[in-house]
């Protein structure tokens, strides 16, 4: 179950924002400070709803702070009056949301239903990704070399004059990466190649006829 | 015809002229007696220059001796006269020697006037043997009698010598008085003629001097230095009287200049008088009779109690005499007067005067009005543009109590849609909607507050619950600046004498300067301190400490300055007018660089009910 972490200075607020929430079915948890926030945080799923105006580290700071990690949790900002440069400043550094504390709570409930999904799904990518990698690590270095030359879009032929090997052995090494990462396609092929960043590395080059 | 028919009435008129001044001053002049005295012996005087020359005319005998009896007791009077003068304008002497003048004169002259005095003698002679015609210096010639000389006549000279001593013994002893150079010039030139007089009247009789008697001169001298004598004191009088006249002239001029009215009022006969500049400013003409009843009248009617209070005070504690206040004008304008006075016994302490000045102040009144609406309008000005400053942190401060009310509302409707509902959990709702609305209301009166123009009303406070609540008003500020505001206030801290909201802007205005004094800082090193203590005897300090750069030294005594500005965007006014107010409550306020770092403003308040020292 997803958790709602609340941090505000004013007790009263939190409280109320806290009854809220969890009336309308939210796991919630608040803290009245940012720092205790830091120090509290698991790994959990959830998304976390700030005041932006704080003693000591204020909403802003704690945007700062979650970016760094690697699970970064979705931020709701909740401001009792938010000047624009703020307000650009919090968005351009990906906040969910930039909410005022009197608006509708179905504003609310929504902002916080997309940080949650949000959050899902950037958990699920991760997940992905993860065992994406796990196949990459399975190719050897043959195949991973191959794989670069393929995704570069070069026939069998081509990259068999390029490394110097027969083009026969090009197809065995083609069905073994195929096999390994689970992919039926060269369009695939180059999607997961994609994700994990391969096409981001420029491609060996060799001097030709050498 | 000859020169002696005119000296001698010269003399006579000289002595007349000399005593009909004297005579005439001595009638409206106190003290009376030395110059009636004077005039008496000045006639005298002129009566023997008269017998004087009559005895030299005359040829009868029987009429040179009633003339020469007459001359005796006209020279009798002359002494007695000019001694009783003396005695009473020198103020001293032995008075034995006063009455030996009289006593040896009056034997002398029994000589003349007993009764069985033969007829051919008298007091000078025994016998007058001849007449003869003598003449004198420019060929005049006058008649002198020759004769047996009596040798009582001695007597009179001897009237004169004990005359001689008691001028002398009076003038040294005046002298000893302290009378300095007067009574030995007087006093000397008295003593000169009554020997010239007496010395030549005895060589006139023994027949030594071929001369007409000139007694009368002798006398005219004296007359002459005891009328300079008196009048010297005439004179100086009048050098006095043209001085006063000046002085009160200047005195005329001077209260022109300042416009000033005069007035005395007498408070037995309850009488004013007043110069036509003071009757002017009250609206009184020339001519009208003003009391007490017409005077307070005249006034406003909310200052007649006090005035007269105050002329009350004056006169029961015979002290001075301060007020001012206001006369209604015709065209409904008000005239500002201010007045000052003391009271001053009457003579013989039955009659009392109350003295003194009317001032039209109406100008400096408006003016003061006119300075007071500017400074309040000013601070109103400078309380609305720091309230704009803090309009947004107020907003803030606002939202969170509205914000929880509009949660807990929602959060209570979907509780209510539960089945059963949790009163408990609605009731816990209820109770913090309630300490939310409490709160903002609270935000809202101290903003509303903030806002009102008013004057000063002081009332006992405290000052931790002043440092909370602008605390409350400046953290947002503060946080928006990442500046740490801390507040520290001493447990033990007595109440102090206060206008809140005045206090309040001081103390804002004071953290949201040292708010911009940090905001340089790196965000660490930001800090705003305030702080409140006892200082000394009866009075409170309240310090607010920055962790700024400081205050450059040649600025440090120019903050107060109205329009002095440090800021890009300052008015410059925040400080005067902190200064203002912290005076207005009988405080100080003063700024000082820190030993470490940053500055600190700091200002007292008077304790509550601590007698104020000043």
């Amino acid at each position: 179950m997803p958790v709602v972490h609340v941090v505000d200075d004013d007790a009263s607020f939190l409280v109320a924002l806290e009854r809220l929430l969890k009336a309308s079915g939210y796991v919630v948890q608040t803290y009245a400070s940012a720092a205790d926030f830091l120090a509290k945080l698991g790994d959990g799923a959830g998304c976390v709803i700030t005041d932006l105006r704080m003693p000591g580290m204020d909403g802003l700071d704690l945007q700062q702070a979650l970016a760094r990690r690697v699970n970064m949790v979705p931020v709701v900002f909740l401001s009792g009056a938010g000047d624009i440069p703020t307000t650009v400043q919090a968005m351009r550094r990906g906040a969910e949301d930039f909410l005022t504390k009197d608006a509708p709570k179905e504003a609310i409930f929504a902002a916080v239903d997309r940080a949650i999904a949000r959050d899902a799904r950037q958990r699920a990518e991760n997940a992905h990704l993860q065992a994406l990698r796990a196949r990459f690590d399975a190719l050897t270095s043959r195949e991973l070399e191959i794989l670069r030359h393929v995704v570069a879009g070069q026939m069998n032929k081509q990259i068999a004059a390029d490394l110097g090997i027969n083009e026969r052995t090009v197809k065995l090494h083609r069905t073994a990466i195929t096999t390994k990462l689970e992919v039926h396609s060269v369009a695939e092929l180059t999607r997961v190649a994609q994700a994990v960043g391969l096409l981001d590395e420029p491609l060996p080059t060799f001097p030709k006829g050498k | 015809m000859n020169w002696m028919t005119i000296a001698w009435p010269m003399v006579a008129a000289a002595c007349l002229t000399l005593g009909m001044i004297e005579l005439n001053i001595g009638l409206w002049q106190r003290p009376r007696a030395p110059r009636l005295l004077f005039a008496l012996s000045a006639f005298t005087v002129a009566c023997v220059a008269g017998l004087e020359l009559a005895l030299m005319r005359t040829d009868v005998l029987a009429e040179w001796w009633t003339l020469m009896r007459l001359l005796d007791i006209a020279v009798g009077v002359m002494l007695v006269s000019l001694m009783a003068f003396i005695w009473t304008y020198f103020g001293n002497g032995r008075k034995w020697l006063v009455l030996a003048v009289p006593a040896l004169y009056a034997l002398g002259l029994a000589f003349d006037y007993l009764p069985g005095a033969p007829a051919g003698s008298g007091m000078t002679y025994k016998a007058v043997t001849a007449f003869r015609t003598a003449e004198t210096f420019g060929g005049a010639t006058f008649h002198v009698a020759e004769g047996v000389p009596n040798p009582w006549n001695v007597l009179p000279y001897l009237a004169v010598l004990a005359q001689i001593a008691f001028v002398t013994d009076a003038s040294v002893r005046w002298r000893h008085k302290g009378g300095g150079w007067r009574p030995v010039l007087v006093g000397g030139a008295v003593v000169f003629f009554f020997l010239c007089g007496g010395l030549q009247a005895a060589l006139v009789e023994t027949g030594l001097l071929n001369t007409p008697y000139m007694i009368s001169w002798a006398y005219l001298a004296i007359l002459i230095a005891m009328s300079i004598e008196l009048n010297a004191d005439v004179l100086a009088g009048a050098r006095l009287a043209s001085q006063l006249q000046e002085s009160e002239r200047r005195m005329d001029l001077a209260s022109a200049a300042a416009d000033l009215g005069l007035w005395t009022w007498d408070v037995g006969s309850d009488t004013f008088w007043a110069t036509s500049r003071a009757r002017a400013m009250f609206g009184f003409s020339e001519s009208e009779h003003i009391d007490r009843a017409r005077f307070l009248g005249a006034l406003h009617p909310d200052d007649r109690e006090a005035t007269n209070q105050a002329i009350e005070d004056a006169l029961a504690t015979r002290s001075g005499y301060d007020v001012e206040y206001r006369v209604p004008l015709p065209d409904s304008k008000i005239r500002w007067i201010a007045a000052r006075g003391q009271v001053e016994r009457g003579a013989r302490g039955t009659s009392t005067l109350m003295r003194g000045v009317v001032l039209d102040v109406s100008t400096r009144r408006q003016t003061e009005l006119e300075l007071q609406r500017l400074h309040s309008e000013l601070a109103h000005a400078s309380r609305v543009s720091m309230m704009g400053q803090l309009a947004l942190a107020l907003a803030h401060e606002l939202s969170q109590p509205l914000g929880a009310i509009l949660r807990n509302t929602e959060a209570a409707e979907l509780f209510l849609e539960h089945d059963p509902p949790d009163l408990d959990e609605l009731r816990a709702i209820l109770v913090d909607i309630r300490h939310d609305d409490q709160r903002a209301g609270a935000v809202i009166d101290r903003l509303r507050a903030g806002l009102k123009r008013r004057t000063i009303a002081l009332r006992p406070l405290s000052l931790s619950e002043e440092l909370a609540s602008v605390a409350a008003l400046a953290r947002g500020d503060a946080m928006a600046r990442k500046v740490a505001l801390e507040i520290d206030a001493a447990p033990d801290l007595p109440l102090v004498m206060g206008d809140p909201v005045q206090l309040q802007q001081v103390l804002l205005n004071l953290a949201l300067n040292a708010m911009d004094a940090v905001e340089q800082m790196p965000a660490a090193k930001r800090k705003v301190m305030l702080r409140a203590q006892r200082h000394g005897e009866g009075e409170v300090e309240v310090a607010v400490k920055d962790s700024g750069p400081g205050i450059a030294p040649e600025r440090l005594g120019r903050l107060f300055e109205p329009f002095f500005t440090t800021k890009a965007n300052g008015m410059g006014i925040g400080l005067a007018i902190s200064r203002t107010i912290i005076e207005a409550h009988g405080g100080r306020i003063w700024p000082e660089n820190n030993a470490d770092e940053g500055a600190t403003f700091r200002f007292t308040l008077p304790q509550a009910g601590v007698a104020r020292s000043s």
